[in-house]
C-alpha cells in the first residue's frame, strides 16, 4: 500500500489540460458581463492635492485606474432622451479605485474603448477627444458636487447625511450627425442632486480639417443675421412657450458662444438651455436654422394647412384643449350630458365613440383595458350599463363638475364612476369604474 | 469593497487555477468534469463575491466553493445516473471515463465526506488545520479528531506523515 506521500505525488502529477485556462477566463468574463450589466455606478475619487487647513476632514486623494470595458448597454432608464439620429447609449465606464471615503461622489463616463468600438471609422485622435470632453464634463460636475458638498457641510450637514445623498454624475454622448465631412456630438450629463437639470455641450467637428466648426462656418458671413431672423420667426410661431422679452433676459442675438449642433439634414440647430431665454418649464429650446428657401417652403405649407383647418372651425370637436383645466365648463357640462344620454339609452356603441383608447374598465372582479371600440362592444351593454353605474351617472350635476389632473369624474358616492378628460386635445371617456 | 476586492479575487483564482483543478479532479476523476466543476465554482464565487467579508480569507473561501461544487457535481451525476436508468431511449449511455489513481487515492474517495475533505485539503493542498477548519466550517478540535480518524482508517502510520 502506498503511503500518503506517494499518493500526493500522484496528485500533483494530475495533468492540467490546456483548456483549463480558457475555461477560467470564460467564467471570469461571464461574471464580469453580469456585473457590468447590473452595476451602474462605481465610486470614483479624484486625485487632487488640496490641503485643507480646516481640521478634521482629511484631504481626498483619488487614483484613476483604467479598467478595460468592452461592452456597452443600450437604453438609459434614468432619463428620457430624445432619439435623434443615433440612439443615445449608456456606455460602460471607467472605474476608479478608491483611496479616500470622504468625497462620496460617483461618476460614470464612457470609456475610451467603448467610444472606439462605437465610433467606427473615427480616428484615435477623435475618440480621444470625445473621451476628453466627457472627462471635462465629468470634472465640472465633480466640481459642482464638491461645492455643493462644502455648502452642505458648512451649514450643519453631517458626513453621514452627505453619504445618503448618493451623489451621482453620469455622462454620456449622443451623435447628432455623422458624415464623411463632419461629426456633431452632444455631451450630456446628469447630476442627480440638481433635480434632472442637465446642460448639454456640443462639439461640431470638421473631420477633414480637424477643427471645430462654428456657426459662421456653417451659415457664412451673415450668420448672425440669418440665425437671428430664423430664431425670431420661430419664436413667434411657438406660441406655447412664453419667451422672455429681451429686457427680461430673453433672446437678443446669437454669438460665437451660442451652442449648436448639426442635425441629420446638415443644418445647425441652435440650443438654449433651461432658463436661458424662457421659463424653465420650457426646458431646453432648439431652433433649426435653415437657409431662406427651406423656411419659405415651410411657411407656405403651414399656410395651406391653416387654410384647411379654418373650414373645420365650426365643428366643436376640433377645439384643442391642452389639459383638463383649460376646458370651459359649458363644454364639460355638454360632454357630461352626452354621456348621460348615452347611458340612459344603454347605447354601447355611442359610448364607445365617446371614449379614448386604451380605455380602462375597472370591474369589481378585476380591471381590464380595452384597446378598440370593438373590444368594448364585445363586453356587452349589460356588463357596462349596470344599474349602479346608471344611477351614478344620472346623479351627477354636470354643471358642477370640477377639473382635476385625473379628469372629470361623474359619480354619486365615488364608485361606480365614469371618468373623462382631455385626451389628444379633446374630451373623451378615459375610464369606467365599478 | 467593490472593484478592488473583485480584482483580487480574480487574481487569486487565476494564479491558483491548477490547484483547484486538481482538487476537483480528485473528486470527479475525469478531465471534462473537473473543468466543469472549476468553471462552476468560479462563476459561483464571482457572482457572490460580496459574500466574502475579508479579502484575506479568499483562499479558504474559494476552496470551500470548489469542494462544495465538486461534491454537488457528483451528487447530481448520481441523480442523473439513477434517473437515466429508465430512459434507454435517450441513446447510448456513454461511460464516463474514470481515471485510475493509486489504491490509497481510491480509498480516500471512500471516506465519508467530511473526513475526505479534511484529508485532501491537508495532504494534497497542504492547508493548515486552521484553514481547513474554516473551509469545512468546524472547530479546530473536531477537525483534528476527524483527521486522525481518517488516517486510522487509511491505516497510515501517523508518525510517518508529519502533522
Amino acid at each position: 500500500m502506498s503511503d500518503l506521500r506517494e499518493t500526493k505525488k500522484k496528485y500533483e502529477e494530475i495533468p492540467i489540460p490546456e483548456e483549463l485556462h480558457q475555461r477560467v477566463e470564460e467564467a471570469i468574463r461571464n461574471s464580469e458581463e453580469k456585473r457590468k450589466a447590473e452595476q451602474k455606478i462605481v465610486r470614483i475619487r479624484r486625485k487632487k492635492k488640496i490641503v485643507k487647513t480646516v481640521a478634521a476632514v482629511a484631504g481626498f486623494v483619488v487614483v484613476f485606474t483604467a479598467v478595460l470595458n468592452t461592452n456597452f448597454v443600450f437604453a438609459r432608464e434614468v432619463q428620457k432622451i430624445p432619439v435623434i439620429g443615433n440612439l443615445a447609449r449608456v456606455l460602460t465606464f471607467r472605474s476608479y479605485e478608491e483611496e479616500d471615503e470622504n468625497l462620496q461622489i460617483s461618476v460614470e463616463i464612457p470609456s475610451i474603448e467603448t467610444i472606439e468600438e462605437d465610433m467606427t471609422g473615427m480616428t484615435d485622435e477623435i475618440n480621444q477627444e470625445i473621451y476628453h470632453w466627457c472627462e471635462e464634463y465629468a470634472n465640472e460636475g465633480v466640481e459642482r458636487a464638491k461645492q455643493y458638498r462644502e455648502a452642505f457641510l458648512s451649514t450643519g450637514g453631517t458626513e453621514q447625511e452627505w453619504m445618503e445623498h448618493n451623489i451621482k454624475i453620469t455622462v454620456w454622448y449622443e451623435v447628432k450627425a455623422s458624415t464623411e465631412e463632419y461629426l456633431s456630438l452632444a455631451i450630456k450629463g446628469n447630476e442627480n442632486w440638481t433635480s434632472a437639470y442637465t446642460e448639454d455641450k456640443y462639439y461640431n467637428l470638421d473631420l477633414k480639417q480637424k477643427k471645430l466648426l462654428s456657426l459662421k462656418d456653417l451659415l457664412g458671413e451673415n450668420y448672425i443675421q440669418i440665425a437671428n431672423e430664423s430664431i425670431q420667426s420661430q419664436m413667434s410661431q411657438r406660441t406655447e412657450i412664453e419667451f422672455w422679452e429681451p429686457d427680461q433676459g430673453g433672446f437678443t442675438t446669437v454669438s460665437d458662444d451660442t451652442k449648436f449642433y448639426i442635425n441629420q439634414n446638415g443644418n445647425p440647430v441652435v440650443v438654449f438651455g433651461r432658463y436661458e431665454i424662457a421659463p424653465g418649464s420650457a426646458g431646453q429650446i432648439e431652433f433649426e436654422i435653415t437657409d431662406g428657401t427651406e423656411e419659405k417652403k415651410e411657411q407656405e405649407e403651414t399656410q395651406e394647412a391653416t387654410e384647411e383647418t379654418t373650414q373645420d372651425i365650426t365643428q366643436e370637436t376640433d377645439t384643442q384643449y391642452e389639459d383638463n383645466f383649460s376646458v370651459d365648463s359649458s363644454a364639460v357640462a355638454d360632454f357630461a350630458n352626452e354621456i348621460k344620454n348615452v347611458v340612459a339609452a344603454q347605447d354601447l356603441s355611442a359610448l364607445a365613440d365617446l371614449a379614448s383608447y386604451p380605455l380602462y374598465i375597472g370591474f369589481s372582479e378585476g380591471g381590464i383595458s380595452v384597446n378598440t371600440k370593438e373590444e368594448l362592444l364585445e363586453l356587452g351593454a349589460e356588463r357596462i350599463f349596470t344599474p349602479e353605474l346608471e344611477e351614478a351617472v344620472q346623479a351627477t350635476e354636470e354643471s358642477s363638475l370640477s377639473p382635476s389632473m385625473a379628469g372629470f369624474s361623474m359619480t354619486k358616492d365615488g364608485r361606480p364612476n365614469v371618468v373623462f378628460g382631455v385626451t389628444g386635445g379633446r374630451l373623451a371617456i378615459q375610464g369606467i369604474n365599478y | 469593497m467593490g472593484k478592488k476586492q473583485y480584482d483580487r479575487i480574480v487574481n487569486y483564482i487565476v494564479e491558483n487555477q491548477n490547484k483547484f483543478y486538481r482538487l476537483a479532479f480528485s473528486y470527479v476523476r475525469n478531465q471534462d468534469d473537473a473543468l466543469d466543476v472549476v468553471q462552476n465554482a468560479i462563476c459561483k464565487a464571482l457572482d457572490h463575491y460580496t459574500a466574502l467579508r475579508n479579502i484575506e480569507a479568499v483562499k479558504t473561501w474559494f476552496y470551500r466553493i470548489v469542494v462544495n461544487e465538486s461534491i454537488l457535481f457528483l451528487k447530481n451525476q448520481k441523480k442523473e445516473y439513477l434517473a437515466g436508468e429508465e430512459n434507454y431511449a435517450d441513446g447510448p449511455y456513454i461511460e464516463k471515463k474514470y481515471e485510475p489513481m493509486d489504491e490509497l487515492f481510491d480509498q480516500i474517495d471512500q471516506l465519508d465526506e467530511e473526513v475526505q475533505k479534511i484529508i485532501k485539503l491537508r495532504f494534497f493542498e497542504e492547508l493548515s488545520l486552521r484553514e481547513i477548519a474554516d473551509v469545512v466550517q468546524m472547530n479546530l478540535n473536531t477537525v483534528k479528531a476527524k483527521l486522525y480518524r481518517g488516517l486510522k482508517l487509511l491505516k497510515q502510520n501517523i508518525q510517518e506523515v508529519d502533522l
